[in-house]
């Protein structure tokens, strides 16, 4: 199933999800049409990937889940953060600029 | 709380998940639909972004909590739907399997018995079994009744044990023992094992009676006669009361006070059931070469075996100076208790579990025969698994889960043979084996059972899995794709098939040359007739039949003979082949200077005078014993053949005069006659000289009976019974058995060793039969279409079965000769229990290889007939 497009660092797309859910609870499409959005195309979240980290997430007790009917009247899988996943995401974030900053840096210098 | 609730209820997490993942599509489709497809491609489209459900379903369920858990109980549920489809594949390897584990275990329950299992006394590490030794040769005094050879180690003398306890500090405590038996009179008259024993034994052991107290310093006085009685025989005799304490119990005719009894379990030495105090009588603290002490010693705090050995090495040196004439050139031996008491037996067990190892081997090779056949079959449901999904290692675990599912089963099956193995083993086993008590199945064992199974699904198990990694999903996917995967399995095969014939002739060699020496023995002219002879043994010990003995056994025989069918009855100080020979130093009158090459020694049994006719032992010259050769009547002797070719080589011995070092003033003893050899020491060593005396001129206390009957033996035991009862109501007929069975007796250890080892030899030879069959049948149905071409091409059914039996002949020749160099390297195991049959016997070889030849054609023939008769027509067609 690879992408053609960029590949997703690993522990990015759970960095991701959090972020996605943090503006308001979603179903997994959702999730994944929303990534791939605002990435403008350039991330295309592999489903096969998705849904584990989805279960994943919810198992750390950073996100939860219930049942409700989406706008087409069909019943989906709503995710939300957790109080718990809302310091993980603020964590994580930090962590991510960290990395990038630094990463940017050696490619600058070179 | 929600999540332990799923945890719970995997079922429903399932089901949602299926929802979730509909959804998606679902909603994936409908976006593709606005975004202009066709519907049907449009969901095509959203599943293939989805990315196969299985896969992701996969990567969900592995992430559940206690998933491992779930997946393991998916998969076993899923092998045993496998296991239960194909119920022949499943019976044939459980059934396999079972009998390799079982026999292991039955095996391995003896070997933990005998050899692992500690002692039943505390710190037995510390426990050190002590002897003498000759540590040069010494001149041989005539009549000092030294054993032979130089390197085997014999008892303690009474002075010698006072001078180790005196003169030692690596022990903290010290104790002898001699084994006896006794006549106990109280009720039904019994022979029972007692030891006497020294001060200190039960201290070394390190365990105290269980009722009452050890024996003190009165007891070891002759100021009164105590007992300690055995667990087994308080619950026997007295009903285990605890009232016994204090009580008057008669033993050899003797009263003694009952001052103790010891715990269950607890019989040093040997099973012994009762223990009095070893009374030194005045004078044998002189006699340095009365050696009959076993002396057992408990290491001191922070001592080694080697600083003990040191030590005592030092001790014998010193006695040595002080006592040259006696000490000068003995030392002593320090082994382990445990050693000693298990050394002997230890190579032929561990032979055995050797042995019964590799048919276990040969079980799994067959298994995983089994299972590579399966492989071909399930190749494609393992490709499809792959393409709906499943991961390589899921695959994997799948395989192994079936593997360990089929090895548990057969492990629990294995541990039924095991016990039915171990029922049937206890039958066989010979009383030379020590510590047969501690023989049983219990956790230690079956924790080797469970090992056993788990390491045999690895073995099996893995090869499969491996192939199944490696194999190729598009390639098996493809109908009717002749894979290399079939090539490899085919190699695979063969190479088992090379190791099943390797062990199959390791273990027949081993048992062929067992059973080529039991045959010898069996062949053997013992020198008297075992046929319809019943024996027993009474013990004329004690003060109540001094100088009574010879009227009580005339007395006794006079009866027997008066049994109807009891065609003569004579009496023995020692019966051949049952273990017990004395032998004696003596000086032939005129001669001064010992012949050359050795001792002047001879086995002596005191006999009545029909013993010779009843045993039917031939008369060679002169005259048998008769009734006037009387306690006052003149000395007399008769010797067997080989004494009289010994020491008088090229005259007749009839006449000359013997005096035997017995006694305190022997007289010389005229040879009235010279019988047939008898082989009493045992059926594969060469009769040794004997003489034979008078029972009326020396009384021996322990006397066995001879009856000849008409029928069975054992019918005339009551008549035995009451015959001797009638004579003496207080004296007990102990170990009353056919001839034939002391006969067999002498033959146990072969009997064992060789029909286990027979047993497995067998098995081994069915499971490489099977093997080879198998092989060849998937090889013949593996390669049916290119043999087909080949008949169509003309060759003849010949032509296919010299190339199809050829070609799995290959590997039964290679394993063949393999098998052969390695049985000539292990046989030497069997050295010692090989009588008149060397290790690399060449014709037990030949004898071997031909019948594993004959098996493997045998096998071969079948499916090979089934190639010739190949239909080229009908064989293409199936492509």
């Amino acid at each position: 199933m690879a992408d053609s497009k960029a590949e997703l660092l690993r522990g990015t797309l759970d960095l991701l999800i959090l972020k996605t859910l943090a503006l308001q609870p979603m179903h997994g499409w959702g999730i994944a049409q929303r990534i791939q959005q605002v990435s403008q195309e350039v991330f295309s979240v592999n489903q096969g990937s998705l849904y584990p980290a989805l279960h994943r997430l919810e198992q750390q007790g950073w996100i939860d889940a219930d049942w409700s009917d989406s706008d087409n009247n069909r019943r989906a899988k709503f995710y939300r953060l957790t109080a718990r996943g809302r310091k993980q995401l603020a964590s994580e974030e930090r962590n991510w600029e960290r990395v990038a900053a630094a990463v940017a840096r050696i490619l600058q210098t070179s | 709380m929600k999540r332990w609730g799923r945890r719970l209820r995997p079922a429903r997490a399932e089901r949602e998940l299926d929802a979730e993942l509909r959804f998606h599509v679902e909603v994936q489709t409908e976006a593709n639909v606005r975004g202009g497809m066709a519907p049907d491609e449009a969901r095509r489209q959203a599943l293939l972004s989805l990315g196969g459900l299985e896969q992701i379903k996969e990567g969900v369920r592995d992430l559940r909590p206690g998933v491992w858990l779930e997946t393991l109980w998916q998969d076993t549920r899923f092998a045993i739907r496998l296991l239960r489809r194909d119920p022949a594949f499943t019976a044939v390897a459980i059934l396999t399997l079972a009998l390799g584990i079982g026999a292991n275990t039955a095996i391995f329950s003896v070997v933990y018995g005998v050899l692992l299992r500690p002692l039943p006394y505390p710190q037995p590490e510390r426990l050190v079994f002590i002897q003498q030794a000759r540590n040069e040769s010494v001149p041989e005094a005539a009549g000092r009744n030294l054993p032979p050879t130089d390197d085997e180690p014999f008892p303690v003398s009474p002075p010698v044990f006072a001078d180790f306890r005196a003169m030692t500090r690596s022990f903290s405590t010290l104790g002898g023992s001699v084994a006896l038996t006794r006549n106990f009179t109280d009720g039904e008259p019994e022979r029972l094992e007692v030891a006497a024993v020294t001060g200190g034994l039960l201290e070394t052991l390190g365990v105290a009676p269980r009722l009452g107290r050890f024996f003190d310093a009165a007891d070891f006085s002759e100021e009164r006669d105590a007992v300690i009685l055995g667990h087994g025989v308080w619950q026997r005799k007295y009903g285990g009361d605890a009232a016994i304490l204090g009580r008057t119990i008669h033993i050899g005719g003797k009263p003694c006070e009952v001052i103790g009894v010891m715990p269950e379990g607890f019989g040093y030495p040997d099973q012994s059931e009762a223990w009095v105090p070893l009374v030194f009588a005045p004078g044998e603290m002189a006699e340095r070469h009365s050696h009959y002490l076993d002396v057992v010693g408990k290491l001191a705090p922070g001592i080694t075996l080697g600083q003990a050995r040191g030590e005592l090495d030092a001790v014998t040196r010193r006695l040595a100076e002080i006592h040259p004439d006696s000490d000068r050139g003995f030392g002593a031996r320090a082994t382990l208790l445990h050693e000693r008491i298990v050394g002997p037996v230890r190579v032929p067990l561990l032979v055995l579990l050797g042995a019964v190892g590799f048919v276990l081997l040969m079980a799994c090779a067959n298994v995983a025969h089994l299972l590579l056949a399966r492989a071909a079959a399930r190749e494609r449901e393992l490709s499809l698994r792959a393409a709906l999904g499943a991961g390589r290692a899921r695959l994997v675990r799948q395989l192994l889960v079936e593997s360990l599912l089929l090895a548990l089963v057969s492990g629990v099956a294995g541990t039924l043979v095991a016990f039915w193995g171990v029922q049937g083993m206890r039958g066989l086993i010979p009383d030379s084996l020590p510590r047969i008590e501690s023989i049983r199945i219990d956790l230690p064992v079956l924790v080797f059972t469970l090992a056993a199974a788990l390491a045999a699904a690895l073995a099996f198990g893995t090869v499969p899995a491996l192939r199944a990694m490696r194999s190729d999903v598009s390639e098996a996917l493809k109908e009717g794709a002749r894979s290399t995967a079939g090539r490899a399995r085919g190699r695979l095969r063969r190479v088992l098939v090379i190791g099943e014939v390797m062990i199959s002739l390791v273990l027949l060699s081993g048992a062929g040359l067992l059973l080529n020496t039991l045959w010898g023995m069996m062949r053997t002219n013992p020198g008297f007739d075992a046929s319809h002879l019943l024996t027993g043994r009474l013990y004329l010990s004690g003060p109540a039949y001094a100088g009574r003995q010879a009227t009580v056994v005339q007395d006794a025989l006079d009866r027997l003979r008066r049994l109807p069918g009891v065609g003569g009855a004579a009496a023995t100080s020692s019966l051949p082949l049952s273990g017990g020979n004395l032998s004696y130093g003596f000086t032939i009158e005129g001669v001064t200077t010992p012949p050359a090459g050795g001792l002047v020694m001879a086995g002596l049994r005191a006999v009545t005078p029909d013993f010779h006719r009843v045993m039917r032992i031939p008369l060679r010259r002169g005259r048998f014993l008769v009734d006037s050769d009387a306690k006052d009547a003149p000395g007399v002797v008769i010797v067997s053949e080989a004494m009289a070719r010994k020491f008088w080589p090229d005259q007749d011995c009839i006449g000359r005069r013997i005096r035997i070092a017995r006694g305190k003033d022997p007289g010389w003893r005229t040879i009235v006659g010279v019988v047939g050899d008898v082989r009493h020491e045992a059926l594969y060593v060469p009769p040794q000289p004997e003489m034979y005396v008078p029972y009326a001129q020396e009384p021996l206390p322990a006397v066995q009976l001879a009856l000849r009957t008409s029928g069975n033996p054992m019918d005339y035991a009551a008549g035995l019974r009451l015959s001797v009862g009638a004579v003496d109501a207080q004296l007990p007929v102990s170990r009353i058995a056919p001839m034939s069975e002391v006969v067999g007796g002498s033959m146990a250890d072969t009997r064992f060793n060789g029909l286990l080892l027979t047993l497995f030899a067998l098995l081994a030879i069915v499971l490489a039969a099977v093997g080879i069959y198998g092989t060849l049948a998937h090889g013949i149905a593996e390669r049916s279409h290119e043999l087909a071409i080949r008949v169509a091409l003309g060759a003849t059914s010949r032509d296919l079965l010299a190339l199809v039996v050829g070609h799995t002949l290959r590997p039964v020749v290679i394993g063949g000769a393999a098998g052969l160099i390695a049985a000539g390297w292990l046989t030497r195991l069997l050295k010692n229990q090989l009588h008149g049959v060397k290790p690399g016997d060449p014709a037990t070889f030949a004898a071997v290889a031909a019948l594993l030849g004959l098996v493997a054609l045998i096998a071969c023939y079948l499916p090979a007939r089934r190639a010739a008769r190949i239909d080229p027509n009908q064989a293409l067609r199936h492509e």
